[in-house]
């Protein structure tokens, strides 16, 4: 007997066209289903409808049937299945409600009513299982992002679920941070959903893998078959290390840095050098906490050095990480008409693909869609340094590709600095890679 | 010391000062606030300059309000609607009185905020609902904060710099947007953890230790003497 | 049991109105009023939503209240109160008010205040609930935060000369008068934030009060 089945669901967010559309999976118990899909495929979507979130949370139009645990989600609250069913979201920020790591834990197992006397050990006992067991007693605004992401782990852990939903869990974390992550909520006998838009950890433990577009699923099938058909049909998701691109032809020297120091209340950059130049590209990488955002901003000039110097031979434009929290406007074209006048703007929205969208509010575009639009904001003033702090996190292989296709075409008179994490994106899009290590000296790849 | 128990000793303390009549008694609990706020050092700072503010107010103004007594130490020139001003040690001892009763109890809510564990009292106070969006308030205010500032960085990065009051008034509609996202995201996350089913259990609080017992009835005793014989 | 406990806090505030113990019957008549306004408002539907909205404007206004301590009562609680009740219902405004206040006195150590604060706030919010239906231009919409600033002045100002300055009315008119500056300087606030962002406030939280009711279309 299923675990859970999905019997062609179509479903309608309230004023918007059907996120999913006859869809139907199964999952067995103790098997681990991967969910793949750009942003807006509705795999998000479907990880909620399995939560019984769709549609008791967001409202809407629900067609067809989910049933989990034998329980149809038509007759269950999502408040109902809670216990059976838990839930690991994307960013910890916006999960943890308490502010001390076991009264977090132990939020849940209250909530559906576990006996008092077993509440205790159950927490402690999840937050051994997830690696954590000495932050018991401390305070949730102390601990890492990574070590909050692991706290939401052992608070659905603690629940002992039938079924365990992750949606893009890893999205904060860097690369050492997800993998630990999997191992730890792969570890059991629940059944796992986890619907991801980077791929490479996650498929290493998949079970089944299903591919969602505009709704529908066009694969799903067998690990092994996945990745053929992966590899056949959706190259991009499958990475593929890719070689340097062709050196190009590039102007003058653009921003220099020289001997540049900085510290926040330790130090965190010792004498960099760095030089880029019009027309090219430049991916600067390193291991977290090695000081990459800081030297970013310190090109683009939101920081100034304590000691050294930054010349740039014009203006400076940073984007900074989860730029889509950051609109301040009520329509699209006056958002990226900001920093610059609405004939630009329009021009600008054409560029990134958004044309069409002017009117909109910038808070109900999709996640995709904000981050093309706050590309369009940097572009649109025609920066001669432009810098872009992890642009890929949390976007999907083919939208990677699109990124750096137009920053490479893009670059006109411009510098561009890329921070990233992503090996195969800094590939992609830059010219040449500079590394940052923890001894703080920059050094040339 | 459980919270609770502290709490209620504290208000024990600030309730006793309110209703004691003589000046020593009133006088000696404001000494013991003062003393227990001290244990937090340096932190202590703010809380007592704005005690000592606010009973100052109370401890010049009061004689002069008031026309009582006979032992006049000052007197003063009379004024339309005021009446005379003058000071007499009957006012004075009336200035002294209520200025050290509101300095003890803005102590006794001082000495709450610098040691007590607020996230601990709140869990378990029992009105869940306001309890709970006072809790997850304390917890959401630093990331408003962080938030704020990431906001300015944004803008600065796109080169917009927010001028004056209508500069940066306007930010405040996206910050609170934001947020705002953020809680229906938190929403969601709760209701996927049971939030609002009924049978909702409590962690089981630790056990009233005889510390805990002596802190209460400590407090009553202090309150009834206060009234019968303070 | 909870009835008890108001009960209880009631007979004491009136024995305390009773023998003149002024400042203590009116902590006792405070406690008695919020502990009922709680009870009240967890008498309605277990809404997450509610309580996440509620929760993350309060931490909203206290943040900036934290941020703007240095200028003495200049704060953006007023408007966020009266805002969220124009926007969200009457709940929500005495929700974020008297919360707001609340926690804000946390990081800021007022506490001697506490109670009536989360009173005016919260009344703040009620105001802005029940005129919603006239404050939708920015006009009115800042004269009454104005208002408001002022009346929120005269309770606290009330409140601190019943409890601890003689009965007079010579007394009442100095605290008042003392208290003047502070109150012109929050009513202020009040007006020129209102002025700068009241609509779009007004505009935005509307939008995310569509969401918290939803509705399922079965098909």
């Amino acid at each position: 007997m299923a675990l859970a089945r999905v019997e062609r669901l179509t479903f309608a967010y309230p004023e918007s066209a059907p996120a999913l559309r006859d869809v139907s999976l199964e999952v067995e118990p103790g098997e681990v289903v991967l969910l793949l899909g750009a942003s807006g495929s509705g795999k998000s979507t479907l990880v909620r409808a399995l939560a019984g979130l769709v549609p008791w949370f967001h409202g809407g139009r629900f067609e067809g049937r989910v049933e989990v645990a034998g329980r149809d989600t038509r007759n269950t609250r999502p408040t109902e299945l809670a216990g059976t069913v838990a839930t690991v979201f994307q960013d910890p920020e916006d999960q943890v409600v308490l502010g001390r790591v076991e009264a977090e834990v132990a939020f849940g197992l209250e909530n559906v009513g576990t006996s008092p006397e077993a509440i205790l050990p159950l927490v402690r006992r999840a937050l051994a299982a997830v690696g954590i067991a000495g932050l018991g007693e401390r305070s949730v605004t102390e601990i890492s992002g990574g070590e909050l992401q692991r706290v939401c782990l052992a608070s659905a852990l603690a629940l002992e679920p039938e079924l365990l939903l992750l949606d893009e869990p890893t999205s904060q974390l860097d690369a050492a941070g997800a993998e630990a992550f999997f191992e730890l909520a792969l570890g059991g006998d629940a059944g796992v959903v986890i619907s991801e838009q980077r791929p490479a950890n996650a498929l290493r433990y998949a079970d089944r893998v299903v591919f969602l577009e505009g709704g529908r699923i066009v694969l799903d099938a067998p690990r092994e078959d996945a990745l053929a058909w992966l590899a056949e049909h959706r190259p991009a998701w499958v990475e593929v290390e890719t070689g340097l691109n062709a050196a190009r032809a590039v102007g003058e020297v653009a921003c220099s840095v020289e001997d540049v120091s900085f510290a926040y209340e330790a130090p965190v950059l010792n004498s960099v050098s760095l030089e880029l130049r019009r027309g090219e590209v430049v991916a600067l990488t390193g291991p977290n906490g090695s000081g990459k955002t800081t030297l970013a901003k310190l090109v683009a000039g939101l920081l100034e050095p304590k000691a050294g110097s930054v010349v740039r031979a014009g203006t400076a434009a940073m984007l900074l990480q989860d730029p889509g929290r950051y609109l301040v406007r009520e329509r699209v074209d006056e958002e990226v008409a900001l920093g610059s006048d609405l004939v630009r703007a329009r021009a600008m929205l054409a560029a990134v693909g958004l044309a069409g969208s002017e009117a909109r509010h910038p808070r109900d575009l999709s996640t995709g869609e904000r981050e093309r639009l706050a590309l369009a904001t940097v572009l649109v003033a025609e920066p001669y340094v432009l810098v872009l702090d992890e642009p890929t996190r949390g976007v999907d292989p083919e939208r990677k590709h699109e990124l750096a296709s137009l920053l490479r075409a893009q670059t006109g008179g411009r510098a561009t600095l890329v921070v990233t994490n992503d090996r195969a994106f800094a590939r992609a899009v830059a010219d040449r890679e500079v590394s940052i290590v923890r001894e703080r000296e920059p050094a040339l790849a | 010391m459980r919270p609770t128990a502290a709490a209620i000793l504290l208000s024990g303390l600030a309730v006793t000062a309110l209703v004691a009549t003589r000046l020593w008694a009133v006088g000696v609990i404001a000494a013991l606030l003062l003393a227990v706020c001290l244990r937090a050092g340096r932190r202590a700072k703010p809380y007592l300059w704005g005690t000592l503010w606010s009973a100052g107010f109370v401890f010049i103004l009061w004689p002069l309000f008031q026309s009582r007594g006979y032992h006049v130490l000052w007197s003063g020139p009379s004024i339309p609607v005021f009446g005379p001003l003058d000071v007499t040690t009957e006012e004075l001892r009336g200035a002294a009185l209520n200025a050290l009763r509101l300095a003890a109890v803005g102590l006794a809510f001082a000495a709450y905020a610098l040691l007590l564990d607020h996230d601990r009292l709140l869990a378990a106070a029992t009105a869940r609902h306001s309890v709970l969006a006072a809790a997850l308030a304390t917890r959401l205010v630093p990331t408003f904060e962080r938030d704020a500032r990431g906001l300015v960085e944004a803008l600065r990065g796109r080169g917009i710099a927010p001028e004056g009051l209508r500069g940066h008034a306007a930010l405040l509609s996206p910050l609170v947007a934001g947020s705002l996202e953020r809680g229906f995201s938190l929403a969601e996350a709760m209701e996927s953890r049971g939030f609002g089913r009924a049978g909702r259990t409590r962690v089981p609080a630790a056990p009233w230790r005889p510390r805990d017992q002596a802190a209460v009835v400590t407090a009553v005793a202090l309150v009834v003497v206060g009234v019968l014989w303070l | 049991m909870r009835s008890v406990f108001l009960i209880v806090l009631c007979a004491s505030a009136g024995v305390a109105f009773a023998t003149h113990a002024s400042a203590l019957a009116l902590f006792l008549a405070a406690a008695a009023l919020l502990a009922g306004a709680a009870a009240w408002l967890d008498g309605g539907p277990d809404s997450a939503k509610e309580i996440a909205v509620i929760a993350t404007l309060a931490a909203a206004a206290a943040a900036g209240r934290v941020l703007l301590a240095p200028i003495p009562d200049v704060q953006p609680v007023t408007d966020l109160a009266v805002i969220s009740g124009v926007a969200l219902g009457l709940r929500a405004g005495i929700g974020v008010g008297a919360t707001a206040a609340f926690v804000s006195n946390f990081f800021l150590g007022q506490g001697l205040w506490t109670p009536w604060q989360m009173l005016a706030w919260g009344g703040c919010g009620a105001a802005g609930a029940l005129l919603a239906p006239l404050l939708r231009r920015r006009i009115s919409l800042a004269v009454t935060c104005c208002i408001l600033g002022f009346a929120y002045g005269f309770v606290l100002d009330l409140w601190n000369w019943y409890a601890f300055a003689p009965h007079t009315w010579a007394s009442f008119i100095a605290r008042q008068a003392a208290g003047l500056p502070f109150d012109i300087a929050h009513a202020s606030g009040n007006l020129a934030l209102a002025l700068a962002a009241g609509p779009e406030l007004r505009r935005m939280l509307e939008r995310y009060g569509k969401r918290l009711k939803t509705e399922v279309v079965w098909a």
